[in-house]
């Protein structure tokens, strides 16, 4: 049952990851990007080219994440800077951004999986049962961001200008805030944290061209679950239905871990529509 | 005076549109012959889920077709193939096909996907419109001439592939089998295969794992085949980097004391650069003897040889589209100027596939009007360990 615990917190620490990097532009300039999980997996490429080149491992996320803030500033100048305000374009803009993503990575890298090996690893025993050091490390990722990013946007001057403009964008503007600016440096920052956390995410995963797709889904639950904008509710929804989804398929049968963690979510959405930690009048500041 | 003129032209030319549209049917393919080229509709997932092998079941394709069109094509007439994207969905195939058809009309054969799951999606559609199928799909459902009476698979039946890999089983002692694969219809094919095959060789199957082949960690279904005390697991995916988490699963519950033994999937994938060594202690896959390195390789498949060279990947799923396409131009050939598909099924089932003709194949195979899967015969198949090195796309075995 541990290596199955083990396993549900790891996968869902990725989930998390994804509503996290959703929040960060959600809450900062009102966009919900559905490219991030593209630029997290377009990371993970980089840090292979990275790793191949025989560079070490803290120079490897450094690049990547540089790479991804350039990636996401360039879907924000893209997918999103001409689009009228309000029109909610960007649910295809972003999606359309996501695909190029995606066949990006593909004609760069191939669409074959690869191997991402960032460190030496060998599964140990904790507290007699068998670990694997890439699972706690994903593990403790999202908690650790999470809260970066949750600490960032409340309680700083950034933070709370990019709440502003997320929530009033004219009156943000009038307050003399350079909301271009600041939309600009909500996405570098998501591309920073894919930067970061892609590689990490495909060395357990293995790194496919096509993984997006499943990572955005779950990812997109998630933040359903634990409420648009909450970062401390994306954490435990991530984690909620990874647990779902690992004790389902030890207990039941895996056909079933997917019906279960969908079975959840409609009925949480039933009952609390705006989500275990979603703000009730969705006021951003 | 003009406007029920206006409104007669209309409607005459609206009509004459739809009976245009709704005259493409096979007739017209059964007619094509002389310059006309022979077109050929490949539906498969370029991109998305099954693109890690699909690119090389495309490279086998481009090879039958320059090696058939540079010999001066069938009967004179080149081979065309239409590639579409399905994005590895099925509904998404039904509808690039529909569409493709509707705009362009209808092709002279099809290779619906390269998997189960999209085969049995588009059948149903290529049926309807009686266009002759070639298929590496190995559900069984596939097999069954009184609902698809003009489609014909290229790969053996998944039955057919898992015999190889029991005898191996039984011979090794073993008794309990586990089996993991995936919760679609490739895995109801690999599963019932395996069932009946263990079950004739008198193995027990004390558990089988059907996870969604997205899934991200295969760890708990790994723990549970190991807790169901197997002497060995059967594994069978047909995404490369499936393959590679059910394989790096077996490394972090501790299993890989349990020898495991892939399908012909793994076989074909390079699964030597996907995973640890360690992930690859105890495993071995049944591999076509055409992908494995002879002293002397056959002639006959020198282009399809030549389209791998230098490459890591395995020949192996090139070897499905250089015979799906061989099965559709030996089917023209045979059938001469009646290209209908009933003329072409016929064609095909009258006498047995020729030896040195196709790549999984080298002796020769034979279909008949109520089995329309090649027969697999005796030694084609060869166990390999997991972690063999490969040289231009062909495994080096000691």
């Amino acid at each position: 049952m541990m290596i199955a615990l083990i396993a549900g917190l790891a996968t869902g620490a990725i989930y998390a990851l994804i509503a996290i990097g959703y929040n960060i532009t959600l809450t900062s300039s009102g966009v919900l990007n559905f490219a991030f999980a593209n630029t997290l997996v377009f990371g993970g490429f980089v840090a292979l080219t990275a790793t191949a080149a025989g560079l070490p491992l803290p120079l490897t996320l450094l690049i990547s994440a540089v790479v991804c803030a350039v990636v996401s500033a360039l879907v924000e100048r893209g997918a999103i800077r001409f689009m009228p305000a309000g029109s909610h374009a960007e649910l295809i803009t972003t999606l359309g951004a996501a695909t190029v993503l995606t066949a990006l990575t593909a004609i760069i890298w191939g669409s074959d999986p690869q191997r991402l090996v960032l460190f030496e690893q060998q599964p140990f025993e904790l507290l007699g049962f068998r670990v694997s050091p890439i699972d706690l490390i994903l593990i403790a990722l999202p908690i650790v961001f999470g809260v970066a990013m949750h600490l960032l946007l409340n309680h700083t001057r950034f933070g709370l200008n990019s709440r502003a403009q997320a929530f009033d964008r004219e009156a943000t503007t009038l307050r003399g805030v350079n909301v271009r600016w600041l939309s600009l440096s909500a996405f570098a920052i998501a591309g920073i944290f894919a930067g970061l956390v892609g590689p990490l995410v495909l060395v357990s995963t293995s790194a496919s061209p096509y993984l997006a797709l499943s990572l955005a889904l779950k990812g997109f639950v998630v933040l359903a679950l634990g409420g648009l904008g909450s970062q401390v509710g994306a954490i435990i929804a991530g984690f909620i239905i990874g647990l779902i989804e690992s004790m389902v398929a030890l207990f039941v049968g895996p056909f079933f871990g997917d019906y279960a963690v969908f079975i959840v979510f409609v009925l949480v959405l039933l009952f609390r529509s705006r989500g275990l930690f979603g703000n009730k009048n969705l006021r951003l500041v | 005076m003009k406007r029920p003129f206006i409104g007669l032209v209309a409607l005459g030319s609206s009509a004459a549109l739809l009976l245009a549209g709704c005259s493409g049917t096979s007739e017209d393919a059964a007619t094509a012959s002389g310059d006309d080229p022979i077109n050929i509709t490949l539906v498969y997932g370029q991109t998305g889920q099954f693109s890690s092998f699909t690119g090389n079941l495309r490279k086998g394709v481009d090879a039958a077709v320059e090696a058939i069109n540079a010999d001066g094509g069938v009967n004179g007439r080149m081979i065309e193939v239409l590639a579409l994207d399905d994005g590895s969905d099925p509904t998404q195939a039904v509808s690039v096909l529909t569409e493709s058809i509707d705009s362009g009309g209808l092709p002279d054969a099809v290779i619906p996907g390269s998997v189960s799951n999209e085969a049995l999606a588009l059948l149903p559609l290529t049926t309807e419109d009686e266009l002759f199928t070639s298929t590496s799909a190995t559900n069984p459902l596939v097999n069954d001439p009184s609902t698809y009476p003009f489609v014909f698979g290229n790969s053996a039946t998944q039955a057919d592939l898992v015999a190889s890999v029991v005898t191996e089983l039984k011979a090794d002692g073993v008794k309990k089998l586990g089996v993991v694969t995936s919760g679609d219809a490739f895995g109801d094919s690999v599963s019932s295969g395996m069932q009946d095959a263990a079950e004739a060789a008198g193995i027990e199957i004390v558990d089988v794992e059907r996870p969604d082949p997205a899934a991200l960690n295969l760890t708990v279904e790994m723990q549970r085949v190991q807790a169901a005390d197997p002497d060995a697991i059967y594994f069978e995916f047909t995404g490369y980097d499936t393959i590679a988490r059910a394989l790096e699963a077996r490394v972090a519950v501790g299993a890989t004391d349990i020898p495991i033994y892939g399908g012909a999937s793994v076989a074909s994938s390079p699964i030597a650069t996907l995973v640890s060594e360690e992930a690859l202690e105890g495993c071995q896959a049944p591999a076509s003897n055409f992908t494995i390195k002879q002293e002397q390789e056959p002639d006959y498949l020198a282009p399809l040889y030549e389209a791998f060279a230098g490459g890591n990947q395995s020949v192996a799923t090139g070897g499905y589209g250089w015979d799906a396409i061989h099965l559709i131009a030996l089917a023209f050939e045979r059938a001469g100027d009646d290209t209908s598909a009933q003329a072409l099924t016929d064609a095909i089932v009258s006498e047995d596939v020729p030896a040195d003709y196709l790549a999984f194949f080298p002796t020769g195979t034979s279909y008949t009007a109520d089995y329309r899967f090649p027969e697999l015969r005796e030694g084609s198949l060869t166990l390999i360990p997991c972690d063999s090195e490969k040289v231009d796309g062909l495994y080096v075995v000691d």
